[in-house]
């Protein structure tokens, strides 16, 4: 009965073509990042000074340029670079920022925002407090200031993330506690003795997960767009490593010579960020009922 | 609802009823043991927004083991905020101005949450209205049932899995090793209200609580259920059956309290107050109880039953007041 159960929701997601395509789209990106150094033909870093500003191949490759140009695919840029393996290992450092800060993120708002609603009172008037002001901030404009304080790199953009984008998960997480809250059950699992911090855990954090998978696919989209808006302002990795942002700075200086080295990243995020999307949005749309019916 | 469709009901409910066994009122008095649960004079406020509001005004209540006890009163009456002060859970604003808990010889009155903590599940449990609610939506039956076993009996794995099969048993569910598999919503309204019951009856408490159990059954379930709080009430415990069904205290009930605008108008065993109610809201409600043995006979809304009570021996009613006799 339960096994009939369970197969039904994940026949319904496997049904919802959100689900399909945004899950296609993440499992691409996915292989991309793992099997970069298989699927990218060349090193990224390699540069080729002659064959600098090389057109991708599927515009049609000039003629006297086609034994060398049999490597690019996708064109080079200024320094010669192959703009393929450059977007397939940029898709590498694009998923870390999205998973680590797209977890930690759901990590400290989650507790937070479970505590303010579970336990109310002063507690969530400090924690709401604190999650009002932070909100006032631009975020944009709060991270680049964060990593030019605590200085570039992977870690820094991860931890800018996670420390302007807490509080979305704070503020969804403690009006759904706060809501679970309210129900028998959890009463009734304050009659029988359990401690507080069990019932969180325990009862009331079960009901919260379809919200958090979805809210957790969304941020990890956060995480790709804001990462890209610091390597484009120069504050992400060393501007050699290949990121999506930083190839979008870099081509934006030479997008009337080779408009493709801006344009090929750019897509690149975009799927990346609608197929996490529409992944999330699916998921929503399948998973909530499940809970409310 | 029409008038045959009522009828239709009040019949099943008291054929329903008439097949629990009567306690024989009166004769069950044996010695009178220690209360499980005894409440003096309790006063409730709810301070909110710097206004003081109070709910309940001085209320008097023992509980003995092995006895029902019921409170009987309308909605608003102040039924829940007993219960909530009998198990610590008050809500937030609500203070004991004065009186008394007294729980299995304990004064609770002034406890902080972490010390209910270890009373609740042990000393007290309670069963709530709504058995669709009152279980985890999310969580197999088994994983919450060990919950308990494991918090309060160190029970786990087999040895756990072993006593929820008892249990289960014991509350009269069929085919218990499948029921524990299940997600609440795959169970029938009776069958969740059982393994609810079960919960509550995990670790023998001297005093379980049950708000209006069978509000949300249907008929024939509800007997089945009045019977098995019944028959685990014959084990020892005492029980304090709220509910606003007189039907239900005259058969399953030792004794009663009714309770009205947060204070106790009369109380008594069920015997002595049905024969003769003293106070004149007990007999307005008798009057609006629905009555079997009387067909034919209209059902008289409580506000003019009471009305007509008190014209009757001459008395003014103060709306606003309310009876204070």
């Amino acid at each position: 009965m339960t096994e009939r159960l369970e197969i039904s929701v994940w026949q319904r997601l496997l049904r919802n073509p959100r689900v399909l395509v945004g899950g296609g789209f993440c499992a691409l990106l996915l292989l991309l990042a793992l099997a970069a150094p298989w699927i990218a033909p060349l090193d990224p870093q390699e540069q080729d000074l002659l064959a600098s500003f090389e057109a991708p191949r599927l515009l049609g490759a000039p003629a006297d340029a086609a034994d060398d140009a049999a490597h690019h695919w996708l064109g080079t840029d200024n320094l010669g670079r192959d703009v393929l393996s450059r977007l397939v290992y940029g898709a590498r450092t694009a998923l870390i920022v999205a998973v680590v800060a797209a977890t930690l993120t759901c990590l400290i708002g989650t507790t937070l925002g479970a505590l303010a609603g579970y336990f109310g009172g002063r507690v969530d008037a400090l924690i709401s407090r604190v999650v009002d002001v932070w909100m006032s901030f631009p975020p944009v404009l709060l991270a680049i200031v964060l990593v030019s304080v605590i200085g570039t790199g992977l870690v820094s953009v991860i931890a800018a993330i996670v420390i302007v984008d807490w509080t979305r998960f704070c503020r969804v997480v403690r009006a759904e506690t706060q809501a679970q809250k309210a129900l028998d059950y959890v009463t009734s699992a304050q009659l029988l003795g359990l401690s507080p911090l069990r019932i969180l855990a325990s009862e009331v954090l079960p009901n919260v997960a379809p919200l958090l998978i979805t809210l957790v696919t969304l941020e990890m989209g956060v995480a790709i767009v804001v990462e890209a808006i610091l390597s484009f302002v120069g504050l992400s990795v060393a501007s050699g490593a290949s990121t999506w942002g930083g190839m979008i700075g870099e081509g934006r200086l030479y997008v009337n010579q080779a408009p493709w080295l801006m344009v090929l990243p750019m897509a690149m995020m975009m799927a990346a960020v609608l197929g996490l999307n529409a992944l999330g949005d699916g998921l929503r749309r399948e998973l909530d009922p499940v809970v409310r019916r | 609802m029409t008038a045959a469709m009522t009828e239709a009901m009040t019949a099943a409910m008291s054929a329903a009823i008439n097949v629990v066994t009567t306690p024989a009122p009166g004769a069950a008095l044996a010695p009178p043991a220690e209360p499980v649960l005894s409440i003096e004079d309790l006063h409730v406020e709810i301070h909110q927004a710097g206004r003081i509001s109070p709910i309940l005004r001085g209320v008097n209540l023992s509980v003995r083991p092995g006895q029902i006890h019921a409170l009987v009163g309308e909605s608003g009456g102040g039924k829940s905020m007993v219960t909530k002060a009998a198990t610590g859970l008050l809500p937030q604003g609500a203070v004991i101005s004065q009186g008394r808990i007294v729980l299995d010889g304990q004064d609770v009155t002034r406890w902080a949450e972490p010390r209910w903590r270890t009373l609740r599940g042990r000393t007290v449990s309670m069963v709530l209205q709504d058995p669709l609610t009152a279980l985890n939506p999310v969580r197999r039956i088994v994983a919450q049932m060990g919950d308990v076993l494991r918090l309060h009996q160190g029970l786990r794995g087999a040895e756990a899995a072993g006593e929820c099969i008892r249990l289960l048993d014991q509350v009269q569910v069929r085919d218990p090793e499948r029921v524990l598999r299940l997600y609440p919503h795959e169970l029938s309204g009776g069958m969740r209200q059982r393994v609810v019951i079960a919960m509550a009856w995990a670790c023998r408490p001297r005093l379980i609580i049950c708000d209006e159990p069978t509000t949300a059954l249907d008929v024939t379930v509800q007997k089945q259920v009045l019977r098995l709080i019944h028959r685990l009430a014959g084990e020892g415990q005492g029980v304090l059956l709220v509910t606003h069904d007189l039907g239900v205290v005259a058969k399953l009930c030792h004794s009663l309290s009714v309770i009205h605008g947060g204070r106790i108008l009369e109380s008594g065993t069920v015997h002595d107050v049905y024969a003769a109610p003293q106070h004149p809201y007990t007999r307005a409600l008798l009057a609006a109880t629905p009555r079997f043995d009387r067909p034919g006979h209209s059902l008289v809304p409580v506000a003019d039953a009471l009305i007509d009570q008190l014209i009757q021996e001459g008395r003014q009613y103060d709306l606003d007041r309310r009876v204070t006799a």
